[in-house]
């Protein structure tokens, strides 16, 4: 496992932070997609 | 919410923090997770019956996070002992790039949306058995058995070994004597090839107090037990293709990497060296790539053949 990148400056943690949040806002997202492709797979009589 | 941080820290580790998306990818402990994924793959291919392409892939998803998810308690919990291994000092807890809180709340928020992901695309028996290996990882393995037996990793392999298991009631929705054989095969390769890698990683288990066979009952031992595991080992894994799940083709893939695994274990027996146990343990995730390699390709096979009868 290599060193992790750690934040030098404030600036570069936050920037680090909204990054991460818009990753989480994704995978939020991702999720609510996945949900509805499988609500309209099952409700399409298939598995 | 804002962060107000009026100075410039000179020492990144003294105020700054900020986890990254590979901090927290790290946590799933990826390299165990496409493991996982493989063998899951395996065991829904393998499985007899259908199932829609788009819930095969979410189901597989879902088998990969719930691994993930059991990682990232694992990583929670074990943070003090990973904190001393040369192996695992880095890893996001014990380097502190992540909180232990977030990475329980990140493994417990990922393992119960796995179950319920897998529970409502394919069923709740896969969803069931998912749950219970998450379980068993997190709780039985990581909090009881790994600091307390060296045997630690030959029951705890149960879990490493359920993922075809789930793979294939999530396909069929029922379990029978094919899925458990497969069960069978991961949980008599764990032991080997997991005291391989204690055997030349023994300073760091010793530093950590985790039990491991070589820590508590020394390096011939752990040989020796390491051959009996691969003798087992090697008839058990050709066993698929003598009832009938697998072809003639995957009874000789196995055969003949059941023989050179028993081969190294010996060698490894006779010779003990770090060389000889790094051999043996890179071998071994080799030995399961393929094997699990060759029963999809024997599937495929055996499909191609019906396809082209028609």
């Amino acid at each position: 496992m290599t060193e992790r990148q750690q934040p030098k400056t404030a600036e570069e943690m936050i920037r680090m932070r909204r990054g991460l949040n818009k990753v989480i806002l994704g995978a939020i997202a991702g999720l609510a997609v996945l949900f509805f492709v499988l609500t309209i797979v099952r409700m399409g009589g298939a598995g | 919410m804002t962060v107000s941080i009026n100075k410039q820290a000179t020492d990144p580790t003294d105020v700054l923090y900020g986890p990254s998306v590979g901090d927290f990818w790290q946590l799933l402990k990826p390299r165990v997770m496409s493991l996982v994924i493989f063998t899951g793959f395996a065991g829904m291919f393998v499985a007899p019956g259908g199932m829609h392409p788009m819930l095969f892939c979410i189901s597989l998803f879902a088998i990969a996070a719930g691994a993930g998810a059991s990682g990232a308690i694992n990583q929670w919990y074990d943070r003090d002992i990973d904190a001393v291994m040369a192996r695992t000092r880095l890893r996001p807890v014990p380097s502190g790039a992540v909180q232990p809180a977030e990475a329980l709340s990140f493994g417990v928020i990922v393992s119960v949306l796995s179950v319920l992901l897998l529970g409502l695309a394919s069923n709740w028996l896969a969803a069931g058995l998912l749950a219970f290996t998450i379980f068993f990882y997190g709780a039985v393995y990581t909090v009881w058995l790994k600091r307390s037996t060296p045997q630690n990793i030959v029951i705890g392999g149960a879990a490493g070994a359920l993922p075809p298991v789930i793979g294939w009631a999530a396909v069929t929705g029922s379990l029978s004597v094919e899925p458990l054989l497969l069960f069978a095969i991961i949980f008599m390769w764990t032991p080997p090839h997991f005291w391989a890698l204690a055997l030349f990683r023994n300073e760091d288990y010793t530093r950590a107090g985790v039990p491991m066979m070589p820590v508590v009952a020394g390096e011939f031992e752990t040989r020796r037990q390491i051959l009996i595991y691969a003798l087992l080992l090697a008839p058990l894994a050709v066993a698929p293709s003598l009832i009938g799940m697998a072809g003639m083709g995957y009874g000789i893939l196995s055969a003949a990497l059941g023989i050179n695994f028993v081969r190294l274990s010996w060698v490894l027996y006779r010779r003990p060296d770090d060389a000889a146990a790094k051999r043996l343990f890179a071998f071994s995730i080799l030995y399961l790539f393929l094997l699990f390699l060759g029963l999809v390709v024997d599937k495929l096979v055996a499909i191609s053949g019906l396809v082209a009868g028609l």
